[in-house]
This record gives C-alpha cells, sequence and structure tokens, in this order.
C-alpha cells in the first residue's frame, strides 16, 4: 500500500520505519519542511496517489487545521485520513474536511513500540467501512486496536500531559533540579520514566498542544498547561527532537 | 541509634522492616498490645524469608529480629533518637502524641510524624520545641520503595533537616528534602495521575481498559489496580485532604466515585473489592 505520512518527530519516523517494515511505500514529510514550497508541491503529489494518509501534527489546533486541511483536500475522496487525536478530538478534525466521512482518529504516544496498543476512534462522521479499513491497518502494522470514546487528548497521552503539566507546576513551585525531581516520581509512584524526560522524548510542544487540546474541549481549569512549559516552547526548548528540553542532548532528531 | 516508632498498624510495620537492619535497637509502641505483636510477627516473617531467599544473611537477619522491643507506655520510647509516628491519620490523634513525646523524649531527639494528609507545621505546633519536629514521609508501601520526602516545616531547624536525611540514606532509601505544602511531590503527581484516570471514567470508560493502556505504556500498576492497593479510602482521604489544603483549587477536586466506593465499604486492599472484584478478578462496570 502506499502510505503518506506527515508530521513531527518522533512520531512520524517510527511510523514511517512500521510501513516499511510491512512493505508499505512510504511517502514522509516533516511538517516544519512543508514551509518549503518544492516539499509542499512534492507532498500534494504524493497525496494524490497516496491510498491511505497518517497525520501527526499536535503542537497547536492552527498548525493541525492548516496541515490537515491540506492533505485532505489533495487525496483521493475514499482515501482514509488517519488523524492524531491529541490537540483535538477526531470529530472537530474531521469538520475541518471536505470528507469528514473517511477521517479516523488514534492516539499513539512515544515512546512507540510495535507490540504496543493504538487507541482507535471514530469520529462522529466517520462511515463504518473506513473506520474498519482504519482498524485493520493498524492492526496490520502490529498494534492492538483498543477503540476508545472520541475526546481531545483520549487516554493515555491525556494521562500521561496531565502528569508531566503537574511534575512541571510541582517543580516551579518547590525549586528541585529536573533530575531529582525525574527521580523522586520514579521511586515515588514507579513511573517507567520521568515525567520531564518523558516530556522531552514526547515534545514539549506536542504535550503543550495536548494540553491546550484537553482545555479546549473540556474547559476545565485541570487543564490549564504550567507556565514554564509554554516558556520552554517559546524558547524553542522542545526535547530531545531540539537536543534541549528540560535536559540536554547530544544528538539532534529533527 | 535507637528508633521508636508509635503507631503499629500496617504503615508502622512497613517502616519497622524498613528500619530494622540499620538500626541498633528499635522500640515499637501502640496502645493495641496485639496489634503490636502482629506487626513484630509480620516483620520477623519478612525477615526469614529475605533470609530464606538469601537476599540477608543470617547473622544480620538474627541481629535484625533481637533489636526490636514492645513498649507497652509511651514512656520507653524515652531514649530514642528519633520518634517516627505512624498512628492512624487523624490530627487530633498525633497532636495528643508529639505533646506527650514533647515531654518524654530528650529535646536532642527528632520527632518526625509519617503524615500523607496533615501539615507538619500543625502537629508540630503541639509541641513546645517545633525546631526538632520533621515529617518522614516513607512512598507507600514503605518496606519496598526507595523514596523518603523529609518534610520541612516552617520551624523545622536545618539540624534536623540534616539528621533525618542521613537517617534515610541510612536505612538505604533515598531523601528528597521538600516544604511543607499540600500533598508535596509524590502524591501531587500522584493525584494527576489516578485524578485524571478518574475523570475519563465520565467518558464511559471501564477502569480496566484504562487499566490495560496504562500498563502498555509502562507502568507497573494502571491507576486503577494502584488505587485498590494503595486502598480507596486512602487515596480519597488524600486527595480530599489535597483540596480542602489548597483552598478547594479547581485542578484537585477528588472525584464522587471514590467516595462511593468507600461508602459502600469498596476499599481495596487485601480488605475487601475496590474497583476491581477480587474473587472474580473482573473490574466493575465503569457506569
Amino acid at each position: 500500500m502506499r502510505v503518506l505520512i506527515v508530521g513531527e518527530v518522533p512520531f512520524v519516523d517510527t511510523l514511517a520505519g512500521l510501513c516499511r517494515a510491512r512493505d508499505h511505500k512510504v511517502d514522509l514529510f516533516l511538517s516544519d519542511d512543508l514551509q518549503d514550497q518544492d516539499v509542499l508541491d512534492r507532498m500534494v503529489r504524493a497525496a494524490t496517489r497516496s491510498q491511505i494518509a497518517i497525520e501527526s501534527l499536535n503542537e497547536s489546533q492552527a498548525a493541525k487545521l492548516w496541515l490537515v486541511e491540506g492533505i485532505e483536500v489533495n487525496l483521493p475522496p475514499d482515501v482514509p485520513l488517519l488523524v492524531s487525536a491529541l490537540a483535538a478530538s477526531a470529530t472537530e478534525i474531521a469538520s475541518w474536511t471536505e470528507h469528514p466521512a473517511r477521517v479516523v482518529g488514534y492516539g499513539l504516544l512515544p515512546p512507540i513500540t510495535v507490540t504496543g496498543m493504538v487507541e482507535f476512534v471514530p469520529a462522529l462522521q466517520t462511515d463504518f467501512e473506513i473506520a474498519a479499513r482504519a482498524r485493520r491497518f493498524w492492526e496490520e502494522l502490529g498494534f492492538e486496536a483498543v477503540r476508545v470514546p472520541d475526546s481531545a487528548g483520549l487516554v493515555r497521552p491525556r494521562i500521561v500531559c496531565s502528569l508531566i503539566n503537574e511534575a512541571v507546576r510541582v517543580m516551579t513551585a518547590t525549586g528541585l533540579a529536573v533530575e531529582e525531581l525525574d527521580q523522586a516520581i520514579q521511586l515515588g509512584i514507579n513511573a517507567p520514566r520521568g515525567p520531564l524526560a518523558w516530556a522531552d522524548e514526547i515534545g514539549l510542544d506536542v504535550v503543550l498542544g495536548t494540553l491546550e487540546g484537553l482545555l479546549r474541549y473540556w474547559g476545565h481549569e485541570r487543564y490549564r498547561p504550567a507556565p514554564l512549559l509554554r516558556q520552554k516552547v517559546y524558547a524553542g526548548q522542545l526535547g530531545k527532537k531540539t537536543g534541549h528540553g528540560f535536559y540536554k542532548y547530544e544528538t539532534v532528531l529533527a | 541509634m535507637h528508633i521508636a516508632i508509635v503507631g503499629a498498624g500496617t504503615s508502622g510495620a512497613r517502616i519497622a522492616q524498613a528500619v530494622a537492619l540499620s538500626a541498633d535497637r528499635v522500640t515499637l509502641h501502640d496502645s493495641d498490645e496485639a496489634r503490636m505483636r502482629q506487626a513484630l510477627g509480620r516483620v520477623s516473617r519478612e525477615i526469614d524469608r529475605a533470609a530464606a531467599r538469601g537476599t540477608l544473611d543470617r547473622a544480620r537477619s538474627r541481629r535484625a529480629r533481637r533489636v526490636f522491643f514492645l513498649a507497652e507506655t509511651l514512656d520507653e520510647c524515652a531514649g530514642a533518637d528519633l520518634v517516627i509516628e505512624a498512628v492512624s491519620d487523624d490530627l487530633e490523634l498525633k497532636q495528643t502524641v508529639f505533646r506527650a513525646l514533647d515531654e518524654i523524649v530528650a529535646a536532642s531527639a527528632i520527632l518526625a510524624t509519617t503524615t500523607h494528609i496533615h501539615s507538619v507545621t500543625t502537629i508540630a505546633a503541639a509541641t513546645c520545641l517545633p525546631e526538632r519536629v520533621v515529617g518522614l514521609h516513607f512512598a507507600r508501601p514503605a518496606h519496598i520503595t526507595r523514596l523518603v520526602e523529609v518534610i520541612r516545616g516552617v520551624r523545622t531547624s536545618q539540624e534536623t533537616i540534616d539528621r533525618a536525611q542521613s537517617f534515610v540514606r541510612a536505612i538505604g532509601k533515598t531523601p528528597l528534602v521538600v516544604d511543607d505544602e499540600p500533598g508535596q511531590v509524590v502524591n501531587r503527581v500522584a493525584q494527576a495521575y489516578t485524578g485524571e484516570a478518574l475523570c475519563l471514567l465520565d467518558d464511559g470508560l471501564e477502569p480496566a481498559t484504562i487499566d490495560r493502556l496504562m500498563e502498555a505504556a509502562g507502568f507497573p500498576l494502571g491507576p486503577f489496580r494502584l488505587i485498590d492497593e494503595l486502598g480507596v479510602d486512602t487515596v480519597f482521604n488524600l486527595t480530599r485532604a489535597i483540596f480542602e489544603a489548597t483552598y478547594y483549587t479547581a485542578p484537585y477536586r477528588p472525584h464522587p466515585r471514590l467516595q462511593r466506593l468507600v461508602e459502600a465499604g469498596r476499599v481495596g486492599r487485601d480488605r475487601a473489592d475496590g474497583f476491581y472484584d477480587r474473587a472474580a478478578a473482573a473490574p466493575l462496570p465503569g457506569k
């Protein structure tokens, strides 16, 4: 199958790798590179001949809207569009498109493993047949597709980003060092990794985008992003992918 | 070092077990003698088990079992260098215990409270020497987890903090010094984990689905299995305490489901069903 994958690291790299391992032909585009007209033209050409498209951009609702619209108008009408429902619900994302019936939401959170689970979420507008095709696609990649209700942030991104948000608030309030806080949470609640190291891995812009999506969706103060998180994003300290987030890294992904 | 532990419930027994290998003498006191003996039996069994597994050598295990003394009265804690209070988390009871300890125990000794829900500063206010009162917040379960939050009350002296930190290191755990704020570090972040999972129930999700997803994300226990393990009542009291102590800040509002389960006696842990039905090992429906 010809798969179009557009979005941000580390999500798209991992997905592209998994698709290639299943012998799909992958057209991969980083959302950052689409500012370049040549790259954008190539993405548009790739979209017209793709058989399934995956979007993963959650740094903000505005960026996501721009990207989803740009991909969708160029896809043949019966091609499923799998959208990452972190910064907005699948239903809202579908509402931005010409053919909302072919939009299906999903949720993945780094580190993404093949033996893992993908949260699978049809929008209110999604066609039944398209949803079934999307589910088969995920299962053939090796994921267990777990059906969850449609909402911004779904399950894992919502819980993990809330945990990260609280950890950032606590760090700001206590003046603890990044390493101290991460170690305390790992030892204290048996978290698989420190919340701040995890934020670096996901991308601070994605964590912020998810929290803002949750805040917009629920209108509840519990999702108000910690100010420090926003400050880090302003400063371009987005985590592993820029070599600097809460920690510093030798190698840069993007 | 002579350590006294006041209160021999689950938490006191686990702390006793955690300090057994590093103390010269551990005085265990509880107003209920049966509970005290039960706690000692439990600790001895754990020590024997560790020796049988080979994780603890024979000489050390024999020594560990000899360090314990059961005290029928609080007065027998007088010679302790450090008194750890682990009575049930009731403010009036804790203040009464501290008022008594303040008179009995030498001024050079440290008095520590293990409260998860009250402020160290409030408890210290019941004593004449609040400088020597500190919080020792053992992450649960205390005999396994390595982290101990050392809580600095408003009037706790630096010397007390330093000595409390040395004690935590001496028992092989990692200290983290934090100020006396609602929930400190671990409980605040933990309530974000369990609290957000509870909110997801309002979307119609089943506890078991949420647990499976979180366990697949690397957590050894999904949020609902964790709540059952810690005790639904414990988690409810803790979230309620954080909510009250933050003057009812909306993000910390406890979920009504916890209260319903507590009212129904479904408190989890080894005692009863919680979110999961223990007999059937199946989760309760989400709605």
